[in-house]
């Protein structure tokens, strides 16, 4: 059963006078207990379909399309409604936990408030138990110290995984982690990573991962959606550069240094991102492309199913020609 | 945490010290001063008995060596007396000080009040009509003069309407009073002066909790917040705000001093027996002693209110307490 | 441009045509005393009614603009120079220097200053030149902060210390590079400036500290309107108009210029 179902979603940004487009028409499906990574460079729309999945676009973001999570349509959703969906259907963590806890709160203010938000008024003893149990959950060993802590007293590590605690406290169902180790040192990203694939096992989560890096969404998930331009370029189990069958995917492992390769030389993308805006009648990924031809430059290609279960939005899949 | 408060107060130090020293000098650096004219009026006046005002009144030593002289009494708080009327200056200061503090807590809570709950609304209904109709408030608030503001009202409300009373503290028979209606007559003598100095200070905070709030909103803490499932007024009033209050705190404390000195224009309107008129009489009749203590006093009140707000700040914010 | 910052500009234009062209726009001459007719209300002949020697409110108020206008912009000036240079001096030097200044400013802001000035003009005696430097010299606290932050911010951009490893001057890093980046903010508290030395200015001259009679500025109009004020409500309300208006419109200006050359607010919206 499809636990996250996004269909033909757009999502715009009203700046002075004009709109910047950010998602333009991404159709998505994800089954209970899948673990999907969406990829892309910055601007390619990944973190802002992340946040309409929760509806937390900013004020001036406009959207249509349908989201459903978990059988509720969320863009439809009253307030009511959403706060049920955010934290009890999918919980969430974000690319820097520094920002992402409120410096005047506690951690035992910010953990309970969730709690309570969703559980009601609770008995102070069972808060700290319930608030204790999660962090220590969380991986954090002296949960006691963490738990009456201020968030500028922990290191970034601690707070990534104050945050998961707080994104799991009233048991959802799904993970959202938007960019969750990118502010942080090499050597924590491991053991964040670590602690993701534990929650995901005990708690049975259906889990979304929004990367730019595609060695981390391979260690933590089995499917990749590589997204270019707002829209989606390649969908499916791929796991390095030869198995990707779009040209952009192949070449966003390229220039990604994995942990374990001996060499490690940055490579660029040439060109420049395109844009959301893109709505001509050529591939959007065309003018960086090493195999883009006439038809490339010509013709719209859709995404198709290549084989079962890979998609890809490219007239020459593989590259081959 | 002390520690934090120690500093703050070993910082004021030189200030106080600097600020009496620039007043001292600043009001004996002027050729004439007190002797020139309280004495011109006075016929009989010869040089010789200037010389021995002069003298009298140790005007004829070096400014340095009277400034220590000034400074040595005041730290034992003995302030001199007034050239004038030749009370002590504590006195004088003392008995002023309570209409000034009333008039200034009363308006400093006010201004918090009103202007906090003004930039909210204002921040949180952001280009919506009511946002628009509070900014326009805010600009004319803090473009108004406040002496003209005064006359409007008092010409106006008191004199054309009768609806309060024209000036002053209380009413003459206000020792005859029972005490209701002595709480009655202070507040209905309060109305004018407090909107006075209320509006000035009401436009500039509530624009400053308003930027304040919207950066706060913007914030990515806000954005977690709502993930986490909270309703949208817990958002707004229990995270953001927090945060938005933060500057407005040193904002409350900075402002005592154009409270207390900014003041003695309307007081003087209003008749309002505080330490801001003192100081424009005492200025006009060049008294030294009298001028230096409602200086002394004014700094020492406007420390004290920035050491309340560096409190309050630690008190809200966990980053500086556990420092 | 937005429209905060046009109408703004529009009026402050108004207001500087108005004291240029003083005697020109004047319909009477602001010295012509006609005592029988004192105190007239607003008509064809006196716009603004006449005051208590039948002068022509409306000419004296034009007049007026000149006296505030001036001793706006000018004591604006003298505190952006202190304030700029203060500030630069603070910022890039650190330190002892830094300390001393920031001290300094601390002082300035215990101080009442409009009691700072009030003492000043008592003591060195009321006339508009005095009232300049007062000013000046008590208000450029803001911009020194400004500026200084400003020198912080920019001194560990990439370009400031590039230009530092080139071994360029010290001082040319400093006026070349820093000073063109804190105009912007600095100009926003020029038009600020102005608007509150036009405040205080009148506010003096209320108090018969600041422009003497029989010059007309708008301080002075509004004392003299003040006994009369349950009979010739003309000469409370127009006076307090004026400066109302003027401080109003600077404010305005400064406003719409903060938006305008603060592009990350720019963005936001």
């Amino acid at each position: 059963m499809d636990i996250i179902n996004v269909s033909n979603l757009y999502v715009k940004y009203a700046a002075r006078k004009k709109y910047n487009m950010a998602v333009n028409g991404v159709s998505l499906d994800i089954k209970e207990g899948e673990s999907a990574a969406i990829a892309g460079e910055s601007g390619c729309g990944k973190s802002t379909l992340a946040s309409a999945l929760l509806k937390l676009l900013p004020e001036n973001a406009q959207v249509s399309g349908n989201v459903m999570l978990d059988g509720i349509d969320v863009f439809a959703a009253g307030e009511e409604q959403l706060r049920k969906i955010r934290g009890n259907t999918a919980g969430m963590i974000f690319q820097d936990p520094g920002a992402s806890l409120n410096p005047l709160f506690s951690v035992k203010q910010q953990i309970e408030e969730a709690i309570t938000a969703h559980f009601g008024k609770t008995e102070k003893e069972e808060l700290k138990r319930k608030s204790l149990e999660l962090l220590s959950d969380a991986g954090i060993t002296d949960a006691q110290r963490v738990y009456n802590s201020y968030p500028h007293q922990l290191s970034g590590g601690l707070q990534q995984r104050v945050m998961a605690a707080i994104a799991l406290s009233c048991g959802p169902k799904i993970l959202i982690a938007d960019e969750p180790t990118t502010a942080l040192d090499v050597t924590v990203q491991a053991q964040i990573v670590e602690l993701l694939k534990k929650l995901k096992e005990e708690h049975k989560l259906t889990l979304l991962l929004i990367t730019h890096d595609l060695h981390l969404a391979n260690a933590l998930a089995s499917r990749i959606i590589v997204m270019y331009a707002g829209k989606i370029a390649e969908d499916g189990a791929v796991k390095s550069a030869k198995t990707a069958l779009h040209p952009y995917t192949a070449a966003l492992f390229k220039i990604i240094p994995s942990l374990d390769s001996p060499k490690r030389h940055f490579e660029v993308i040439p060109g420049e991102v395109a844009s959301a805006e893109h709505n001509g009648n050529f591939c959007a990924f065309s003018p960086r492309c090493p195999y883009a031809d006439d038809r490339c430059r010509s013709e719209k290609p859709e995404l198709k199913e290549v084989k079962p279960g890979h998609f890809v939005r490219c007239f020459y899949p593989g590259g081959k020609k | 945490m002390k520690r934090y408060i120690l500093k703050r107060l070993l910082l004021a130090v030189p200030v106080l010290f600097g600020i009496t020293l620039i007043t001292f000098f600043i009001i004996h650096l002027t050729p004439g001063g007190f002797t020139a004219v309280n004495m011109q009026m006075d016929i009989r006046t010869s040089p010789d008995s200037i010389e021995r005002m002069r003298h009298l009144y140790g005007l004829d030593k070096p400014v340095i060596s009277q400034y220590i002289d000034w400074f040595g009494r005041t730290i034992t708080f003995n302030f001199g007396e007034s050239f004038i009327d030749h009370r002590p200056v504590l006195h004088k200061v003392a008995e002023r000080l309570p209409a000034t503090l009333l008039l200034n807590i009363l308006s400093l809570a006010l201004v918090f009040f009103f202007g906090v709950i003004l930039g909210v609304i204002s921040a949180v209904k952001r280009n919506t009509a009511v946002d628009k109709i509070i900014t326009v408030f805010t600009f004319i608030g803090y473009s108004i003069p406040t002496f003209w503001l005064a006359l409007i009202l008092m010409l106006f409300v008191s004199v054309k309407a009768g609806l309060l009373p024209v000036s002053g503290m209380v009413s003459i028979d206000f020792d005859y009073m029972t005490l209701p209606q002595k709480i009655g007559d202070l507040l209905s003598h309060l109305v004018l002066p407090l909107i006075v100095t209320s509006i000035g200070g009401l436009a500039y905070i509530s624009r400053f909790v308003k930027s304040g709030m919207v950066e706060a909103l913007s914030q990515q803490y806000v954005r977690a917040a709502y993930a986490k499932g909270l309703s949208r007024k817990t958002v707004l009033y229990r995270s953001a705000l927090k945060n938005s209050l933060l500057p407005v705190i040193t904002l409350l404390g900075m402002s005592v001093p154009g409270l207390i000195g900014g003041s003695f224009i309307f007081e003087t309107i209003f008749a309002w027996p505080g330490m801001g008129r003192l100081a424009y009489e005492s200025a006009l009749s060049f008294d030294y002693p009298v001028i230096m203590g409602v200086v002394t006093m004014g700094a020492v009140l406007t420390l004290l209110g920035n050491l309340a707000a560096d409190i309050a700040y630690a008190a809200v914010d966990p980053r500086i307490r556990y420092k | 441009m937005n429209k905060m910052m046009k109408a703004g500009l529009a009026v402050v234009i108004l207001i500087v045509i108005a004291a240029v062209f003083a005697p020109v726009i004047a319909p009477q001459d602001y010295r012509k005393q006609d005592v029988s007719n004192r105190l007239m209300p607003p008509s064809k002949a006196h716009v603004m009614g006449t005051d208590e020697l039948g002068r022509d409110v409306f000419s004296r108020l034009v007049r007026g603009t000149r006296v505030s206008i001036t001793v706006g912009v000018l004591a604006v000036l003298i505190s952006a120079v202190i304030g700029v240079l203060l500030g630069i001096i603070a910022g890039y030097f650190g330190g002892v220097i830094d300390n001393i200044i920031m001290r300094g400013v601390d002082i300035f802001l215990t101080v009442p200053t409009l009691f700072l000035i009030l003492m000043l003009i008592v003591f060195l005696g009321p006339s508009v030149f005095n009232i300049v430097i007062i000013i000046g010299l008590t208000s450029w606290t803001d911009i020194a902060r400004i500026v200084r932050a400003e020198v912080l911010y920019i001194k560990k951009l990439p370009y400031a210390e590039a230009a530092a490893v080139l071994g360029f001057k010290k001082r040319r890093i400093m006026f070349g590079h820093i000073l063109p980046n804190a105009f912007a903010p600095v100009l926003v508290y020029i038009t600020f400036g102005v608007s509150g030395a036009i405040l205080a200015e009148s506010g003096l001259s209320f108090l018969g500290l600041g422009v003497q009679p029989p010059e007309p500025s708008w301080g002075n109009i509004l004392t003299s309107g003040k006994d009369y004020i349950d009979t010739a409500w003309w000469l409370v309300l127009y006076p307090g108009l004026s400066i109302f208006a003027a401080v109003f419109s600077f404010n305005l200006l400064g406003e719409g210029l903060r938006d305008y050359l603060n592009p990350k607010l720019d963005r936001e919206g």
